[in-house]
C-alpha cells in the first residue's frame, strides 16, 4: 500500500460581515477496501457546536455553526491515506446508480452519441466502460471555465469542453444508459492542487474506479472522499449564512490541496519491532 | 410569557404604528380638508410640511386623491393601511383571526372607496374598524406582552404625529404617560433617560419654541 | 299504516332539504362576505407577479351519504397505511423491490426519492402524517383514486373555515341535514403533531406570506396553537432544532409541520443555492431530535408512476384486497401498455409524472396533427416520464354561476391523518372547474371550492 499525506485548505472571504452561519463539510475521506484513512486532524474557524455526524450513505460529515459576525471562514483537514494500487472497491450496489440523476439526464445529444459509439451488450461491463472512457476522453477538450458546477452531462457533451466533473458526468450518463451502474466520486489526486472527480462503475461483482479526464484506471494516487449519483451528491462544503446588510454577500475563495508521499519514519522508529 | 421571534416582535410594533398612522392621519386630513373647502384650498401644503413629507401634489384635488388613495405614493394613507396588513398577516396566531379581520375589512373598504366623491364619508368606517381592531386586540390577544408591544407602537406613532401636528401639551403628556407605563413591559430595548427627558420637556412651562419638532426627532431614538 | 306514515315523513324531509338548499344559495352573499372578512385567500403567480385573491367558494356543498363515507373511510385508511409501510420499506430494507412487486426504476429514478433519507426511521414509524388523497366519483357512482399527495397536501383549512362561516350565515340548513361537524380538524392535527413530538413546541413552518397557501399555514397555526415560523426564525444547534425568541433565548422544537418542499428544506443537505430553509435540519432529524411532518422523501410514494402500484402495495404489505379503485392506468414503460396507449391515444389522458397542480396533463383527444405526433414520439422515447389513464366520466356537481345552477367537473381531496391511529377527516376539499367541460379543478388554475358534508346517517 502506498502511504499518502493529504492536506486540504479552503478559505472564504465575504465582502461584508455575515452571521448565523451554518455549515456542513465533508472532511474525512471514506475508508473502504481500497484505502484506509488515519491520523486525521482538522480545524474550522470560526466554529461553534461542530460535530461529526453520518449521512444517509454512511459518509461522515462535520456540521456546525457560527452565530457571531465574521468576514472570513476557513477550514483545513489533513491526514494519512493508505491506498492500494487497484481500481477495485468492494461494496454493495444501490439501485439509484442505475438511473439518470439531475446532472446526468439523457437528451438527444447524448442519445445520438450513445448510438454512434455503443458496443454490443454481450461485451463485459468493464470492456464497454473502457470504451466509453476512451470515447468521452476523445470527445472533450479540457477547458477550465467553459462549464459550471450546474452544467449537465448533456450540455457539457454538446459543448465538447469542460473539466473533470463534466468528463465524469458524461461517462456516468453513457454507462447508465448502457446498463452499467455508475457513481460519481470526488477526491484527491497526487499532483493536483484542487480536488478531483472521477467515477466508479459496477462490473457485476465490485466497483471499479475509472478516470475519464486522464483516460486511465484509478490507482494508488487517488484518494476517494465521497461518492454519489452526481456532483450534487458530492459537494464537499455547504454553508448558509445571513447578511448583516440588506444586499447579497459577495465571496471569494481559495482552495489548496496537496497530496504527496508520506515520509516513511518506520525504519527509524523504536516502536517498529514491538 | 409568550414566545415569539424578533421578526414577530417587529411586526407587532409596526402593526401598532401603521394602524395608528392611518387613524390619526385621517383625523388630521379631515381637519385640513375642512379648511380647504372654503377658506384656504392650499392649506394642504402646510399639512405636508408638518408631516415632513414632500409636497408632490400639483393641486388640492390631486392631493386629496393621491394622498388618500395612491398606493404607489409612499406617504399615502392607503399604503400605510397596506403596511399594517403586511405586518398583521404575520400575526394571525398572536392577535387571532377575529382581530385580524378588522384590518382586512378596513383594507377592503378602503380599496372600494377609491372612486368615492366624498372620501370623508366613505372612509369613516375605516376608522370604526380600526377602533374595533384595538378593542378586539385588548380582548383577544393571546399574550399580554404582544398587546403591550402593539400598543407601544401605537403610542409612539401617535406621539410622533401629535408633536408634528401641534397638539396641545396636555394631550401629548397623556400619551407619554401611557407609553411610560407600558414600555418596560414589552421586553424591547429603549432609553429610559430619553423617556424622562420627553416628559420633562412637555411639563416645562419655559420650554423653547419648536420643542415639539425637537421631541419628535428625539422620539425616533427612543427604541433600539 | 306505518309505511304510509314513513312516506309522509320522508317526503316532508325531502321538501325541507330542498328548501334548505335554496336557503343556502340565497345566503351565499353572506357567506362570501364572511370569507372576505377573514381573508380566506389563495395566492397565485400570474406573469411573475404574486396576486392574492379570494378562493372562489360555491355555496352548494358536496354531500356524501353515511354509507359512501364509511366505504371511503375504510379504503382510505387501508391505502394510507400501505403507503406508510411502503415508505418505511423503501428507506430501509426495500423488500417490495427484492420481491419484484415494484420495478426499481420507478422508485430510484423518481425525483422524490432522497438518498439522504436512507436508514431514517421517523418517530412512531409514521412518514405521511397528513395525506391528501384525490378522488373522483364517476357517473355510475364508483369512486376512483386519482392521486395521492403525501408531501405537503394543502386545502383542509378552506372547508374548515367555510363550514364555520356557513353555520353562521345559514344555521337553519344544519337542522335539516345531519352533517358531521368537521371543525375538529385542528384537534386531530394537533394530536397528530403531539403524537410524534420529541420534546418541545409544535411549529408550522411556512415559506412566507407569498406562498399560495399562506392563509392556511397561519390559520392552522392559530387553530392548533402552534407557532408559525419562517425558516429564519429557526436554527439547528448540536443536532437539535430551536425557535429563536426575541429575547435571545431559544425554545426547543419537538415537531415541525413544514409547508416547505423537500428541496428547500435544508440548504446544507439539499439545494445549496436555496435562499431559504433551515440549515442542518436533516442532521437534527436523523439524530432523532425532531419530528418532521410529513417526512422528507415522501415524494417517492406519491409519484404518478408509483400510483399504478398502490393496489399491489396494499396486497403486499397488508395482505388485503384494495377497497378503493385506481383509475385504469397504463405505464408506457411496459410494451403492452405502450402499445395500448398509442393505439387508444384519443381516449386517454396523459400525465407527466414530474408535474403537479394540474400542469403536464394532456388529453389525447385535444391534441391536433403535428403536436399529437410529437407527443406520441415523446411517449415512445421517454416512456418513464408519462402515465396514461382512461378518461373517467366524472359525476358533475352543480355550482352557482351568475345566478344559475350549472353542472361542473369536481374532485374531492380527502384528508387522512396518521397519528396514534389512522383517521379520515369527515369532510374534505371539493374542488371544481369553473369552466364548462374542463377537467382541471386545481386552485392554481382558477378552480373554486365547495364544502364537503359527510352525513352521519
Amino acid at each position: 500500500m502506498r502511504k499518502l499525506t493529504f492536506v486540504h485548505r479552503k478559505s472564504l472571504q465575504f465582502d461584508h460581515p455575515v452571521f448565523a452561519h451554518s455549515f456542513s463539510l465533508r472532511l474525512i475521506p471514506l475508508t473502504n477496501s481500497r484505502q484506509i484513512i488515519s491520523n486525521v486532524s482538522y480545524s474550522i474557524q470560526p466554529s461553534e457546536h461542530s460535530r461529526m455526524v453520518q449521512d444517509g450513505r454512511g459518509h461522515s460529515l462535520c456540521i456546525g455553526d457560527c452565530d457571531a459576525e465574521h468576514m472570513d471562514f476557513y477550514y483545513e483537514v489533513s491526514g494519512t491515506a493508505w491506498v492500494s494500487d487497484t481500481p477495485y472497491v468492494d461494496g454493495p450496489i444501490h439501485a439509484m446508480y442505475r438511473f439518470p440523476s439531475a446532472l446526468t439526464g439523457i437528451g438527444s445529444g447524448l442519445r445520438t452519441f450513445y448510438e454512434q459509439h455503443r458496443l454490443a451488450l454481450e461485451a463485459p461491463a468493464l470492456t464497454r466502460a473502457s470504451a466509453w472512457m476512451q470515447a468521452v476522453y476523445a470527445h472533450f477538450c479540457y477547458t477550465p471555465g467553459a462549464t459550471s458546477v450546474s452544467t449537465t452531462a448533456e450540455d457539457a457533451a454538446a459543448l465538447g469542453m469542460g473539466v473533470c466533473q463534466d468528463y465524469a458526468h458524461m461517462m456516468i450518463a453513457l454507462c447508465r444508459m448502457d446498463h452499467i451502474p455508475a457513481r460519481y466520486v470526488a477526491g484527491y489526486l497526487v499532483g493536483e492542487g484542487e480536488t478531483h472527480a472521477w467515477l466508479e462503475i459496477y462490473d457485476g461483482a465490485r466497483w471499479v474506479g475509472m478516470d475519464p479526464t486522464h483516460n486511465r484506471m484509478v490507482g494508488d494516487q487517488y484518494i476517494s472522499i465521497i461518492f454519489g449519483r452526481d456532483y450534487n451528491d458530492c459537494i464537499l462544503d455547504k454553508g448558509f449564512f445571513r447578511s448583516t446588510q440588506n444586499k447579497p454577500v459577495l465571496q471569494t475563495q481559495q482552495v489548496h490541496v496537496s497530496v504527496f508521499d508520506a515520509v516513511n519514519h518506520n525504519s527509524n522508529s523504536k516502536d517498529d519491532n514491538l | 410569557m409568550g414566545t415569539f421571534s424578533l421578526e414577530k416582535r417587529d411586526a407587532m410594533y409596526w402593526l401598532g404604528r401603521y394602524t395608528e398612522r392611518v387613524y390619526t392621519t385621517l383625523k388630521a386630513f379631515y381637519d385640513y380638508y375642512d379648511k380647504m373647502i372654503d377658506r384656504d384650498p392650499n392649506i394642504y401644503i402646510k399639512l405636508c410640511d408638518r408631516l415632513d413629507i414632500p409636497n408632490i401634489y400639483d393641486n388640492p384635488n390631486e392631493f386629496i386623491h393621491n394622498f388618500l388613495f395612491d398606493q404607489s405614493n409612499p406617504d399615502s394613507v392607503y399604503l400605510s393601511l397596506n403596511r399594517a396588513m403586511d405586518n398583521g398577516i404575520m400575526l394571525r396566531n398572536e392577535i387571532t383571526s377575529e382581530t385580524l379581520a378588522y384590518i382586512q375589512m378596513a383594507l377592503d373598504l378602503y380599496g372600494a372607496s377609491t372612486s368615492s366623491d366624498v372620501p370623508t364619508m366613505a372612509l369613516l368606517p375605516v376608522q370604526d374598524y380600526l377602533l374595533a381592531f384595538w378593542g378586539s386586540l385588548d380582548d383577544n390577544a393571546r399574550d399580554q406582552r404582544c398587546r403591550d408591544i402593539i400598543k407601544c407602537g401605537k403610542y409612539i406613532e401617535r406621539l410622533d404625529l401629535y408633536y408634528r401636528l401641534y397638539y396641545p401639551a396636555d394631550k401629548i403628556e397623556k400619551e407619554l404617560c401611557k407609553l411610560i407605563n407600558r414600555l418596560p413591559r414589552t421586553g424591547m430595548p429603549y432609553q429610559p433617560e430619553l423617556m424622562d427627558e420627553l416628559v420633562s420637556v412637555c411639563r416645562d412651562p419655559n420650554r423653547q419654541k419648536g420643542w415639539r419638532m425637537q421631541c419628535a426627532h428625539k422620539l425616533y431614538h427612543l427604541i433600539g | 299504516m306505518v309505511t304510509f306514515a314513513f312516506f309522509i315523513f320522508s317526503n316532508e324531509k325531502e321538501k325541507g332539504r330542498i328548501m334548505a338548499m335554496k336557503q343556502i344559495i340565497a345566503h351565499s352573499d353572506s357567506i362570501n362576505m364572511l370569507l372576505a372578512r377573514y381573508g380566506v385567500k389563495f395566492g397565485i403567480y400570474k406573469h411573475g407577479q404574486f396576486i392574492e385573491q379570494l378562493f372562489p367558494f360555491d355555496p352548494i356543498p358536496r354531500i356524501i351519504p353515511a354509507e359512501d363515507f364509511n366505504y371511503l373511510e375504510r379504503g382510505l385508511i387501508q391505502r394510507v397505511n400501505a403507503l406508510n409501510r411502503f415508505l418505511a420499506d423503501i428507506y430501509s430494507s426495500k423488500n417490495i423491490i427484492k420481491d419484484g412487486i415494484i420495478p426499481e426504476d420507478f422508485v430510484f429514478s423518481s425525483s422524490g426519492y432522497l438518498p439522504e433519507c436512507e436508514g431514517i426511521m421517523p418517530p412512531a414509524g409514521i412518514f405521511s402524517h397528513i395525506s391528501g388523497i384525490d378522488l373522483v366519483q364517476a357517473k355510475d357512482g364508483t369512486w376512483y383514486v386519482l392521486e395521492d399527495n403525501l408531501r405537503i397536501p394543502s386545502g383542509a383549512s378552506y372547508p374548515l373555515i367555510a363550514r364555520d362561516l356557513t353555520r353562521r350565515a345559514d344555521p337553519q340548513v344544519f337542522n335539516e341535514y345531519p352533517v358531521i361537524d368537521n371543525r375538529d380538524y385542528a384537534d386531530i392535527l394537533k394530536e397528530t403533531m403531539d403524537h410524534v413530538n420529541l420534546g418541545g413546541i409544535n411549529v408550522i413552518l411556512t415559506p412566507g406570506r407569498y406562498n399560495s397557501a399562506f392563509f392556511e399555514h397561519s390559520y392552522l397555526a392559530e387553530k392548533t396553537g402552534s407557532v408559525l415560523a419562517m425558516p429564519n426564525e429557526l436554527f439547528v444547534q448540536d443536532c437539535k432544532l430551536y425557535y429563536r425568541d426575541d429575547q435571545g433565548s431559544k425554545q426547543r422544537v419537538g415537531a415541525l409541520y413544514r409547508r416547505l418542499s423537500d428541496e428547500f428544506l435544508d440548504p446544507c443537505t439539499f439545494r445549496p443555492d436555496s435562499l431559504i430553509g433551515v440549515p442542518n435540519l436533516m442532521a437534527a432529524y436523523r439524530a432523532g431530535n425532531v419530528a418532521i411532518i410529513n417526512t422528507p422523501g415522501n415524494g417517492v410514494a406519491d409519484d404518478k408512476g408509483i400510483y399504478y402500484f398502490v393496489p399491489k402495495m396494499i396486497q403486499y404489505y397488508l395482505n388485503e384486497e384494495p377497497i378503493l379503485k385506481n383509475a385504469p392506468t397504463y405505464l408506457p414503460i411496459y410494451e403492452e401498455d405502450r402499445n395500448y396507449v398509442l393505439d387508444n391515444f384519443d381516449n386517454l389522458v396523459i400525465k407527466d409524472v414530474a408535474e403537479a397542480g394540474g400542469y403536464g396533463v394532456v388529453f389525447g383527444s385535444k391534441l391536433e396533427g403535428a403536436e399529437k405526433e410529437r407527443f406520441r414520439e415523446l411517449v415512445k422515447n421517454e416512456p418513464r416520464r408519462f402515465i396514461a389513464q382512461e378518461v373517467i366520466d366524472f359525476l358533475d356537481l352543480d355550482i352557482m354561476d351568475e345566478g344559475k345552477q350549472v353542472p361542473r367537473k369536481a374532485d374531492l381531496r380527502a384528508f387522512v391523518l396518521s397519528g396514534e391511529t389512522t383517521r379520515v377527516w369527515a369532510s374534505g376539499l371539493t374542488r371544481f372547474s369553473r369552466v364548462a367541460d374542463s377537467f382541471i379543478v386545481n386552485s392554481s388554475q382558477g378552480g373554486g371550492f365547495k364544502d364537503t358534508w359527510v352525513l352521519s346517517r
